[in-house]
């Protein structure tokens, strides 16, 4: 899905009739305030936005998008202005394409803000599901895995919590399978991924 | 109330009227010994009247007799007064007095003093005193005959005279600028302390100071004979020149002049201040210099602005032009093309096309616009041949037009072709405002008039206004459908060209008042 944002009518409608012969879905906007009140689908997506706009110019809306999900974004600029791509660019932009738009640079820059978009999705689905699964860990299991992710054998975790080495054997196969973990490594990058570390370890 | 001390004086009454006899012997009179007796009383009562001090003192200056006011004023008796005359003189007098006595005792000639004397409460008021001497045939002073009178208001109103004197000169020499007074053949008479202090003129020399000498080559003629012509023709005179100052630097100077005149409009004399305007003679020149460069500016930034606003205009058309191309290729190689698309999307591009083209055209227009030829024109003429040109357009929009324009309009110097260009502008676009206006007439309105150098010009719709008055004059501006927002652009520039001005006032429910003054032909 794109999402197109310029305020010159022959522009939005050309662009819109090109990205659409290659076989895109598009959807037009003439400022920046007709985008925000779209409520977009949850598909992955791509958003062509002019620097400069009626009400609020292109990277303002850059910025102001920043802090919530939101697609990837091309600029598109009637003058190749280097401070204000630049300025894009650093604030995450995935190209910065002057009018005429140049045909394979269109096509490249809105591949890779798909891709991107598609990949940022995934991650983002899966450390939901991550933060799910470690959800349905009890405390004590918590506190083992603390302890097992940062490198601590069974016996001296077991020793730090003061329980049985079986028992915290138990704890382990259980934590294991409630994250539905493949091997102890998969776990490890988990705990990662969630952010977890061993209370003790040393950075 | 005779209330001399007759005893006192007992011992010098033959003294007395030997004093009077002395004195009327000059006239040669003779006195009786009645005529005596009566004169005394006579006189006693006289003096006792006399409206002041009148006394006789003994050749060291001590009183020896006095007539009651002597008495009355002092608050003491005969008798306390005598060898005592330093307790009723203010300490600060009494060398005045000694030295006076001294005086007149050596000289014979009569003196006269003012002192303070102390009154019966302690004050001190200021006498008068006039005294003459009665000499023996050697010449030595046998005794003082006196006469004193109060003079204190006059010396406070003397005093107070000084004061305000005083305060007038220091207000005159503090003043921040030359004060002077000439005399009717206009020569100086009269000057504060700052012109002698900025021509570097000691005082004594001010009667041969000839400011005109001190005035910078340049403008000194002129100088010279306004203030002649000025004084000729009895009128007030103003002039700006350079004066030189003592250390020899010229600096601006704005004199003003006005003759006093008497009952009968004869000048007795001029006033006149020299005021130091080089300050702000130099901030003007400044000011002047920033403006012109300013202006420079402001043409150079019109250009840039108005370049980028062509290159940002054509680029958008192009950008659509290839984007559409592209876009048309794609549909074209498609397996089955879809021909309507294609056809469509053809379309697009030869009118998206065309609009960059206009856009160029217009410009060009704009640019290739040449020197206006200016003739005297009558601006009402124009209005007149404008809305001739227009009726089709007015009747065709249903509206009408309102004029008032003012009789006998001066001429102005303007392009013909550019004025009516304005106009014609001006009244197209307040019709089109009032397309969509349905509750009230669509009335046009064209008002003529004049003000002291300008023809104002002003054409009046009762459309729905305009959101920004000032933005509608950039380049490529616009609020209509169809509109290349170069208009008022043009006409603005137009205007300006011809030294006038174009601007625009609105309000929702007023409509719109565009207004233009072309400057009156001089």
């Amino acid at each position: 899905m794109i999402y197109l944002v310029d305020d010159d009518s022959r522009v939005r409608e050309a662009l819109s009739e090109h990205l659409t012969s290659l076989g895109m879905e598009v959807v037009t906007f003439g400022s920046a305030a007709e985008y925000l009140d779209y409520s977009r689908s949850d598909a992955a997506a791509c958003l062509i936005l002019d620097l400069q706009l009626p009400d609020i110019s292109g990277l303002d809306l850059q910025q102001q998008l920043a802090t919530e999900p939101s697609p990837q974004i091309i600029f598109i600029s009637g003058h190749g202005d280097i401070p204000s791509s630049v300025r894009a660019m650093k604030a995450g932009a995935i190209e910065f394409l002057t009018k005429p738009v140049d045909e394979e640079a269109l096509i490249a820059a809105v591949q890779a803000a798909v891709a991107r978009d598609r990949k940022l999705r995934q991650s983002h689905a899966e450390l939901a599901e991550l933060q799910e699964s470690f959800s349905l860990l009890t405390p004590r299991e918590r506190q083992v895995l603390s302890l097992v992710v940062g490198g601590l054998l069974n016996k001296q975790a077991a020793a730090v919590l003061g329980i049985a080495e079986v028992t915290l054997q138990l704890h382990r196969s259980q934590i294991m399978q409630k994250m539905e973990a493949d091997s102890f490594a998969d776990l490890v990058r988990m705990a990662e991924r969630l952010g977890i570390r061993h209370p003790g370890k040393k950075a | 109330m005779s209330t001399m001390e007759m005893e006192k004086l007992g011992a010098m009454n033959s003294d007395h009227s030997a004093a009077i006899k002395v004195t009327r012997n000059g006239s040669g009179e003779k006195y009786s010994n009645d005529a005596l007796s009566t004169n005394e009383q006579d006189m006693t009562r006289i003096l006792d009247m006399f409206p002041g001090f009148v006394w006789t003192a003994r050749p060291d200056g001590e009183i020896e007799c006095s007539n009651q006011s002597v008495l009355d004023y002092t608050g003491m008796t005969l008798a306390e007064l005598k060898n005592n005359w330093r307790s009723v003189v203010n300490p600060d007098d009494i060398a005045v007095r000694e030295r006076a006595l001294d005086l007149m005792a050596r000289s014979g000639e009569p003196v006269e003093r003012e002192l303070r004397v102390r009154r019966f409460d302690g004050v001190y008021r200021w006498f008068h005193s006039r005294m003459r001497a009665l000499r023996d045939e050697h010449g030595q002073v046998l005794r003082w005959y006196c006469i004193s009178w109060d003079i204190e208001e006059h010396k406070r109103a003397e005093e107070a005279l000084r004061e305000s004197e005083h305060r007038l000169r220091l207000i005159i020499d503090t003043i921040p600028a030359l004060v002077w007074v000439a005399k009717p053949d206009g020569s100086v008479e009269y000057t504060n302390q700052r012109v002698l202090d900025y021509f570097g003129v000691p005082e004594k020399d001010l009667a041969q100071f000839r400011w005109v000498h001190a005035v910078h080559p340049d403008d000194a003629d002129a100088a010279l004979r306004g203030w002649l012509r000025a004084v000729a023709a009895e009128a007030s005179y103003e002039a700006t020149h350079r004066h030189r100052s003592a250390d020899g630097e010229y600096r601006w100077f704005q004199v003003r002049g006005e003759p006093l005149r008497d009952r009968d409009g004869r000048v007795l004399s001029w006033y006149g201040v020299t005021v130091d305007i080089d300050d702000r003679k130099q901030m003007e020149e400044a000011l002047r210099s920033t403006r012109a460069r300013l202006s420079r500016a402001t043409r150079i930034a019109t250009v840039a602005e108005l370049s980028a606003a062509i290159a940002h205009e054509i680029n958008q058309g192009l950008a659509a032009v290839v984007a559409n191309g592209h876009a048309l290729r794609r549909w074209l190689s498609s397996v089955s093309p879809n021909l309507e698309r294609a056809r469509l999307i053809a379309e697009r591009i030869i009118r998206d096309g065309n609009s960059a083209a206009d856009v160029v055209r217009r410009i060009r227009a704009l640019f290739k616009q040449e020197a206006p030829t200016k003739v005297p024109l009558d601006v009402n003429e124009v209005i007149a041949e404008v809305l001739r040109l227009s009726g089709d357009k007015v009747r065709r929009k249903s509206s009408y037009v309102e004029t008032d324009l003012e009789e006998n309009l001066p001429m102005t110097l303007a392009d013909r072709i550019q004025i009516q260009q304005v106009i014609i502008n001006l009244v197209h676009n307040a019709i089109e405002s009032m397309e969509d206006v349905t509750n009230r007439p669509r009335l046009l309105s064209i008002r003529s008039r004049r003000d002291a150098t300008n023809i104002i010009v002003e054409i009046r719709d009762y459309g729905r206004g305009l959101e920004n008055a000032e933005k509608i004059f950039e380049p490529f501006f616009t609020t209509k459908e169809n509109g290349m927002g170069m208009g008022l652009a043009i006409c603005r520039s137009i205007v300006e060209a011809h030294d006038g001005r174009l601007s625009a006032t609105t309000s929702e429910k007023q409509g719109t008042t565009f207004c233009f003054t072309l400057p009156i032909r001089s």
